[in-house]
């Protein structure tokens, strides 16, 4: 008697469990249906759609008339000058902005972490281009490069240097991006260098200074690698934004000077929106991805093996 | 529970919605509405509020004009950047939304035509109405034999000079077309005139469609032209030694900074260069600079070679969507007809599109203006007739930017042909 009492209870018991857990599986499958459904309609298939018109001759213009091509598109790819070109430009801009807009983040970072009186000003000042569109940047930018009454070129005149074209040299042009897209957006990665920063406890500075450790030392042993796992983060989303360049030589150079500023996102709006090749865009976009695809994995390997 | 039911299913109404709307759209666009009255759409992008004005107004006359058979509903979309409105037309033509009638840029007609967005007019315009159009529209908007599209209006590009710094030095500029100032004597202006911060010419207006729409005339005054005839090759034609000359001499003028390549616009408006090239959209906006005296003189010619100027302007067509093609056509004739035509015109000074038109715009009989006309009527060309002209434009302009900063001419000049080529044969050959 007791005993079915007591197994009533239970089998009770479990399926109120059983039922509430139903309950709320149920729950949480319709909380994400929502953002399911749109990541399916906006991402997925769009991403399922560039794959398959990849393999297909189609022009914006004519969607009645998209033909299976095959691989045409990648032998063409493969065989286009202009891609491998966009592809080096894109791999040199992220080689070098990324180390060094990280690098200038953290220095600024460092510096206004400090007890400075003006602290606030300077954090300011350089958070502000961040928040500034990239369109209106650029365009100050390109008055300020313009190779004949520019300020910087104002600036050198005053230490005897003479007039650079800056923009309008192909030697200089990437160049000239890459120093501007550092200034605009190193502002956002100090602010995350700044709250690594002001998590590192105070107590273990203090005690190294007791320990009679210098600055530096305290820079070298407990700053930096106190910072890893918000370096890893800063690298990665760098890396992310830098090989999608497209804004900056979209507006300063559209690509030039003879296709210095080429970038493969550049390369894919040409080809897609411009020359209508939707197909062919298509098959640089997988391309593209697959690249961006193989440096998130090794950028990650390299960082988590260290 | 309740709850994420009703989420998710505002998600998925949503949704619906969406798909619901572009089926409407479409369902409004070839619409019938309710009796005879046959509904119409027509899309162009937004201008100034004056050009705009003189659209309204038109199509309220139209309306009230077909009372009872046709009524017009016209939809302004914004234009934010050049390519807006073009990337409309793209979704529109994939959902096939397109509106009945809807304007496009002069050199796109080839390209929609080719595509089969646009029907052919011919059969609406009588031979003499046709004929009343200056030449460079016809040009514009033909393809293959077959009519497409009649322009709203014209446009050329005039050599603007500054009176005083004229007179300064001594020059009288040209006022008689035959004395049209060639390539070199324009040279020899600007290298007088270009020195203490001024300019001897401004001559970028932007570095995309403005490079072609300016320097083919270059091309074609050596008696060549960017691409063929039928337009299916650029080889031999915009690499041609003519094409390679005009080119040189655009790099000759860089080199000895007789012009600024990141000019500021209103570099000529504050006297900081001698010429101009520009166009008629310029002069409003002389008024606000009473310092200036301005004159106007033709666009510079290689010697011996041809007088030429630019031309090309936004004009109307019929989509292959619409269910009224002869209803669409007549908003079209409406549109580009004398009165239409004058109206415009008079609005925002750019040149008539029809002959007939420049009968009451008199001010275009006298100095300054009549050069203007001249070159409207007389001497312009269209750009390239061709499917593969957004290609061909785009090459050509990063071109002739790269040689004005140093790039090797020939070389430049050989990669928009096989660029060009190319593409036309991939897309556009058979």
């Amino acid at each position: 008697m007791m005993q079915t009492a007591m197994n009533a209870h239970k089998r009770e018991h479990i399926s109120t469990f059983s039922r509430q857990k139903r309950r709320e599986t149920l729950v949480g499958y319709s909380f994400v249906t929502p953002a399911v459904l749109l990541l399916i309609f906006f991402l997925v298939l769009p991403f399922l759609l560039a794959v398959a018109f990849g393999f297909t001759k189609f022009n914006l213009l004519r969607p009645d008339k998209i033909h299976f091509t095959g691989l045409d598109n990648y032998k063409l790819l493969f065989t286009d000058g202009l891609f491998y070109k966009s592809l080096w430009n894109t791999l040199y801009f992220t080689v070098i902005v990324v180390p060094v807009q990280s690098g200038v983040a953290l220095m600024l970072a460092l510096l206004v972490n400090n007890s400075l009186k003006l602290r606030n000003v300077f954090r300011i000042a350089y958070f502000s281009p961040v928040v500034t569109s990239m369109t209106v940047i650029a365009i100050l930018w390109i008055s300020l490069y313009n190779p004949n009454e520019g300020l910087i070129n104002s600036a050198l005149h005053f230490f005897g240097i003479s007039n650079q074209p800056f923009l309008r040299s192909s030697s200089q042009a990437m160049n000239s991006i890459i120093f501007m897209s550092v200034w605009q957006a190193a502002g956002y990665q100090m602010m995350i260098f700044l709250a690594g920063l002001q998590g590192i406890s105070k107590d273990i500075y203090e005690a190294s200074s007791i320990d009679g450790a210098n600055k530096l030392q305290q820079l070298r042993y407990i700053t930096i690698p106190s910072l890893y796992n918000v370096t890893v983060f800063v690298l990665t989303i760098t890396t992310i934004q830098a090989v999608k360049l497209f804004v900056q030589p979209y507006i300063m150079t559209n690509g030039g000077p003879e296709n210095s500023t080429r970038t493969l996102a550049l390369l894919i709006y040409q080809q897609g929106f411009q020359f209508r090749n939707a197909g062919y865009a298509s098959a640089i976009s997988v391309i593209f991805f697959l690249i961006v695809v193989l440096i998130s994995f090794s950028m990650k390997k390299f960082l988590r093996d260290k | 529970m309740k709850k994420g039911i009703l989420l998710s299913l505002l998600a998925l109404s949503l949704l619906a919605g969406c798909s619901g709307e572009t089926k409407n759209a479409n369902s409004n666009s070839g619409g019938q509405g309710d009796g005879s009255v046959v509904e119409l759409t027509f899309w162009r992008p937004q201008a100034s509020e004056v050009e705009d004005n003189v659209y309204v107004k038109r199509i309220e006359e139209f309306n009230q004009a077909n009372k009872g058979k046709i009524h017009v509903k016209m939809e302004v979309i914004t234009r934010g950047n050049s390519f807006a409105y073009e990337d409309k037309i793209n979704a529109a033509v994939a959902s096939h939304t397109l509106p009945d009638v809807l304007a496009m840029d002069g050199p796109n007609i080839a390209n929609y035509a080719a595509s089969e967005i646009i029907i052919p007019l011919d059969e609406y315009f009588s031979k003499e109405d046709l004929d009343d159009f200056v030449p460079s529209i016809l040009q514009q908007g033909s393809y293959q034999g077959k009519f497409y599209a009649p322009g709203l209006n014209e446009s050329s590009v005039v050599l603007f000079y500054n009176k005083k710094i004229m007179a300064e030095h001594g020059i009288t500029p040209p006022d008689k077309i035959e004395n049209a100032w060639t390539w070199d004597e324009w040279y020899d202006v600007m290298k007088k005139t270009s020195k203490d911060g001024v300019f001897g010419t401004n001559m970028i207006n932007d570095k995309g469609e403005w490079m072609t729409y300016a320097f083919e005339q270059l091309w074609i005054s050596g008696g060549t032209d960017i691409v063929n005839k039928e337009g299916t090759t650029a080889e031999g034609f915009v690499n041609s030694p003519q094409g390679v000359e005009a080119a040189e001499f655009l790099q000759k003028l860089a080199n000895e900074k007789l012009f600024n390549i990141d000019p500021k616009p209103t570099e000529f408006e504050e006297g900081k260069a001698a010429t101009k090239l520009g166009g008629p959209w310029n002069i409003p906006g002389f008024k606000n600079y009473p310092d200036l005296e301005w004159g106007i003189t033709y666009f510079p010619k290689k010697a011996g070679g041809t007088q030429t100027a630019p031309s090309g302007s936004w004009a109307v067509g019929v989509s292959v969507d619409t269910k009224h093609p002869k209803e669409a056509a007549e908003v079209i004739k409406w549109i580009t007809n004398k009165d239409s035509s004058t109206q415009l015109a008079q609005a925002i000074s750019m040149p008539a599109s029809r002959k007939s038109a420049f009968e009451s715009l008199t001010e275009y009989n006298e100095l300054p203006l009549r050069i203007i006309k001249e070159q409207v009527t007389g001497v312009s060309h269209a750009r390239p007739v061709t499917p593969a002209y957004p290609v061909l434009t785009q090459k050509f302009a990063e071109a002739l930017t790269d040689i004005m900063v140093g790039a090797d001419v020939k070389k430049s000049l050989d990669n928009v042909a096989s660029t060009y080529d190319e593409e036309y044969k991939r897309n556009f050959a058979e």
